[in-house]
């Protein structure tokens, strides 16, 4: 009878998905923007890496297939299939519509592909050396732990005894310290209480989940979440969705779970910012959707919210936004490895900025400010024709 | 017929790199991926279909289409062909292995001539994608039962499923609004057929071109005569009115006698005739609340697209209002949200309906048709009694711990052409197009709803009883014998398409 037929409830390894891999129609709409949603007919792809290589392979779809060559014994790891693996930038936009759609989870499945690889073949070298430089610095990029808080203004006065964090993250700490700085400024301003982790903070593990290196990510995520446990925090903030969603997904790994609350800072902020009159900006920008904070944490609202707030301020939305926001190219470990397939990405959100005829683009979190930041063509970078800017870093110019 | 190899050498994937570069590849990885489509439930050999190509390209524009073709047709290697790689028949997958030409990068909308109200796009053009920009024109094309990620160009010239769902009654079939094609015929000729084949006009904005006609000559061809890579449609204006009405009924008998005097008044733009649980299996996620809907919603609907000026759309809801009522028909008034999505498809608004439910046809249970015939409008309810039977009798559904047949069955009935006959009837049974069970379920309720038309005089199960079992073409007889014909002169070696409809 029709109703035997059933899938595992609780799916461990690529093993478990066989029969969700079947299940994939090739409907194409992980391919696309919702349908529905489709506004022009240039913007309405959502694949960066199908977009960019174009065999299906490089798809979704293309991809659960063959991870159903590798279940099924008819492919080998190789270079061209590794490179089909790690070209995705985990942005989640196949997921969103497919599990709701067909209820296929096309990204987890790339995922335990990826703890596969690394398991058999080990990870590709960029991503060795992130492993390498978290294990020995605490950050991905092989800076000096000790100076992982020279960002904090020492204008600012931390409390010890506050029972709210702000957990900075490795991009704010030492490739976009503007952010934290404003961050803290902000919160400074509005009077809020708040801690930092010093030399506590370590990396999130992100960068590593998201290759497949899971034991090395669990150690370094599970290091934060006992300090701030034995600190008996009651919530932490984040400017860095990357790292607010490796906490929250602390649960899957059979890890001590946070025993506290975690927000985004936008979530945070917004209710003090209705009640305050900030300075008007006579500017015109757009709003750039990160994976990890829209498709991941299902943070959209807030961050539109505050821009709004803004006296002045015009917010003008790309044809793609919200769930059907066009990924940065920085996620998945693609930057490290691929820069190159990395920048192009960003540099087709940098055209669909062009498209709705603004120059300023502002998002809400760090790794995608700097691979948009880095496919601005130089010329118009030192001309500041067009700028990426972090909503705190907005927010910083207009609060009293 | 195979890759010729000398040595080391392979000289098509060396003529291949020096035509597309990059856009050919021969990794085993990128072509396991083209190894698969969903593999309806009635194919017959799914190990059979599983075949690798040889190659996978991705052309961009029609010279490097015809290129291809030559290189095929030199090397007699066969090629097989996918514009947005939708389809439910196994049909884009190289059976044969060979050239696997994927047409997603000729996704370009070339043209919208407003003035002669036509979009010539390529093939890898979704509806999607076309109707988003027509409709900024105040312009449509018919939206079919699929998902709005399909090719206009596959969709409407390759499966035969109804395309204008909108404008059903009025336009007809898909293909109906195919105005001309640009095609690269196995030779390497490039064809145009419609008004632009006559070099004195050179646009399509006609069908018939040139005599003989050659109008449909790539329809349910599924490229065996050639490759199309230019399409032209005509599109219609969207009214300034729409509006979506319901009349439910508790007999299958006044639910057509209502359907047929609408249709003969030639009055709305598009009707459906829906039986049994049609829209239960896309709504639910469970098979109890599936359940629940069924015995809750009337069993049989008429939905209705009314359309035109506020006036004329005043005139069609009072006469539908008075048919309505002298045939004991319920006008459903509150709707169910769940049924927007049909009420945006019939209004012509691409995507709705294939965005979300349609999709669920193959997730959750529901939505695996059992025989989609073409009949005239008086057998209709005579074959929605054979199919009751067919599938009441069954050991499945007839099994009330089970199958609950007298729910979880159903029909669509499609008018088209004006009402001058019934495009199909298709038969739905809910099943988990996933569950292996599924394919043996579906040919036994097959044979028995054939069977039971049978009775009616309704089909012939000798002409038709293998036509699941066997090639595309075989039941069809002396017609497939003389179109074979057609195949041997246009492609001696049967390089496009081989195995499909012809061996």
């Amino acid at each position: 009878m029709p109703i035997e037929f059933c899938w595992p409830m609780e799916r461990r390894s690529l093993e478990d998905y066989y029969e969700m891999i079947l299940r994939c129609a090739k409907c194409e709409f992980c391919k696309n923007v919702f349908i529905s949603n489709t506004e022009h007919w240039q913007f309405a792809k959502q694949c960066p890496p199908g977009e960019r290589f174009g065999f299906a392979a490089y798809y979704a779809t293309g991809r659960i297939e063959i991870a159903r060559g590798l279940l099924e014994g008819e492919l080998k790891w190789t270079d061209k299939l590794l490179h089909i693996l790690y070209t995705c930038t985990t942005c989640g936009a196949c997921e969103h519509w497919c599990s709701i759609f067909r209820e296929v989870y096309p990204l987890k499945i790339i995922m335990e592909m990826r703890i596969k690889a690394v398991k058999e073949v080990g990870p590709l070298p960029a991503h060795k050396r992130l492993m390498e430089n978290i294990v020995k610095y605490h950050n991905p990029y092989g800076e000096s732990h000790e100076q992982r808080f020279e960002w904090l203004p020492s204008t600012v006065k931390t409390s010890g005894e506050s029972s709210l964090v702000y957990f900075a993250g490795c991009s704010s700490s030492y490739r976009q310290q503007q952010i934290a700085r404003s961050t803290v400024n902000i919160l400074s301003k509005l009077g809020v209480k708040f801690n930092v982790l010093g030399g506590e903070e370590w990396c999130c593990g992100a960068p590593l989940f998201e290759v497949g290196l899971v034991d090395e990510a669990k150690k370094t995520l599970e290091h934060n979440i006992k300090t701030l446990n034995k600190m008996k925090v009651e919530k932490v903030v984040f400017t860095c969705p990357a790292c607010m969603y490796t906490f929250k997904e602390a649960s899957k790994y059979e890890i001590e779970e946070p025993k506290f609350e975690l927000q985004h800072i936008t979530d945070f902020l917004l209710p003090k910012l209705e009640k305050i009159k900030m300075k008007g900006l006579n500017e015109k920008l757009t709003y750039h959707d990160p994976c990890r904070l829209g498709r991941g944490l299902g943070i959209y609202e807030q961050p539109r919210k505050i821009l709004k707030l803004i006296p002045g301020l015009e917010l003008v939305e790309m044809p793609r936004h919200m769930e059907d926001s066009w990924c940065c190219g920085g996620g998945g470990g693609v930057l490290a490895q691929y820069p190159d397939f990395a920048l192009w990405t960003a540099s087709q959100r940098l055209e669909e900025m062009k498209f709705v005829g603004v120059k300023k683009l502002v998002t809400s979190c760090p790794a995608c400010k700097t691979t948009l930041s880095l496919a601005i063509p130089p010329r118009l970078r030192r001309a500041r024709e067009i700028q990426v800017v972090d909503v705190m870093e907005l927010l910083s110019k207009v609060i009293p | 017929m195979g890759v010729e190899k000398l040595g080391e050498k392979d000289p098509v994937y060396e003529e291949l790199v020096n035509i597309l570069g990059d856009r050919v590849s021969k990794d085993p990885e990128i072509r396991w991926t083209y190894t698969r489509d969903l593999e309806g439930p009635l194919t017959t050999d799914l190990k059979r279909l599983r075949r690798l190509p040889d190659y996978v390209v991705l052309p961009e524009t029609t010279e490097e289409v015809q290129k291809i073709v030559l290189i095929a047709r030199n090397y007699k290697v066969p090629i097989t062909l996918e514009s947005t790689r939708i389809s439910v028949k196994g049909l884009a997958v190289a059976i044969r292995g060979g050239i696997f030409i994927d047409l997603r990068r000729m996704n370009r909308i070339l043209e919208i001539d407003e003035e002669n109200m036509t979009a010539t796009v390529q093939p890898g053009v979704t509806i999607a994608q076309l109707s988003c920009e027509l409709q900024k024109r105040n312009m449509l094309i018919p939206v079919p039962g699929t998902p709005a990620t399909v090719s206009v160009v596959s969709n409407y010239l390759g499966c035969g499923w109804p395309g204008g769902k909108a404008r059903m009654l009025s336009i007809g079939l898909g293909y109906r609004s195919v105005v001309g094609v640009e095609m690269v015929l196995p030779d390497g000729t490039i064809l145009n057929t419609g008004s632009k084949s006559d070099v004195f006009i050179g646009k399509d904005f006609w069908p018939h071109g040139m005599g003989p006609d050659l109008f449909l000559l790539p329809y349910k061809a599924y490229g065996a005569f050639g490759i199309i890579t230019k399409m032209t449609v005509k599109c219609t204006p969207i009214e300034k009115e729409l509006k979506v009405f319901w009349i439910a009924y508790d007999n299958i008998d006044s639910a057509m006698e209502a359907h047929n005097r609408i249709v003969r008044l030639d009055l709305v733009p598009n009707l459906h005739l829906y039986a049994g649980d049609k829209y239960a299996g896309y709504a639910n996620d469970t098979l109890e609340s599936h359940d629940r809907m069924n015995r809750a919603q009337p069993e049989f609907q008429i939905i209705l697209t009314l359309a035109g000026t506020k006036r004329q759309v005043e005139y069609q809801e009072k006469v539908i209002r008075k048919i309505a009522k002298e045939t004991g028909g319920r006008i459903i008034v509150d709707k169910l949200p769940i049924y927007q999505s049909f009420i945006d498809s019939h209004l012509g608004m691409a995507g709705s309906f294939g965005a979300v439910w349609s999709m669920r046809y193959y997730t959750s249970r529901g939505g695996s048709w059992t025989s989609t015939p073409t009949l005239p409008v008086d057998k209709i309810p005579d074959n929605w009694k054979a199919f009751s039977r067919a599938i009441l009798k069954d050991p499945d559904y007839g099994d009330p711990n089970f199958g609950r047949g007298e729910f979880w069955r159903s029909i669509i009935v499609y008018p088209v052409e004006g009402g001058h006959y019934v495009w199909g009837v298709e038969k739905g049974v809910d099943l988990f197009i996933q569950d292996p069970k599924c394919r043996e379920m579906l040919l036994r309720l097959h044979k028995a709803n054939l069977e039971e038309q049978a009775k009616v005089g309704i089909s012939d199960p000798g002409f038709i009883k293998d036509w699941y079992t066997g090639s595309l073409g075989k039941p069809f007889g002396v017609h497939f014998e003389v179109s074979k014909k057609f195949k041997k002169t246009l492609d001696p070696d049967n390089v496009m398409q081989p195995g499909y409809i012809y061996p």
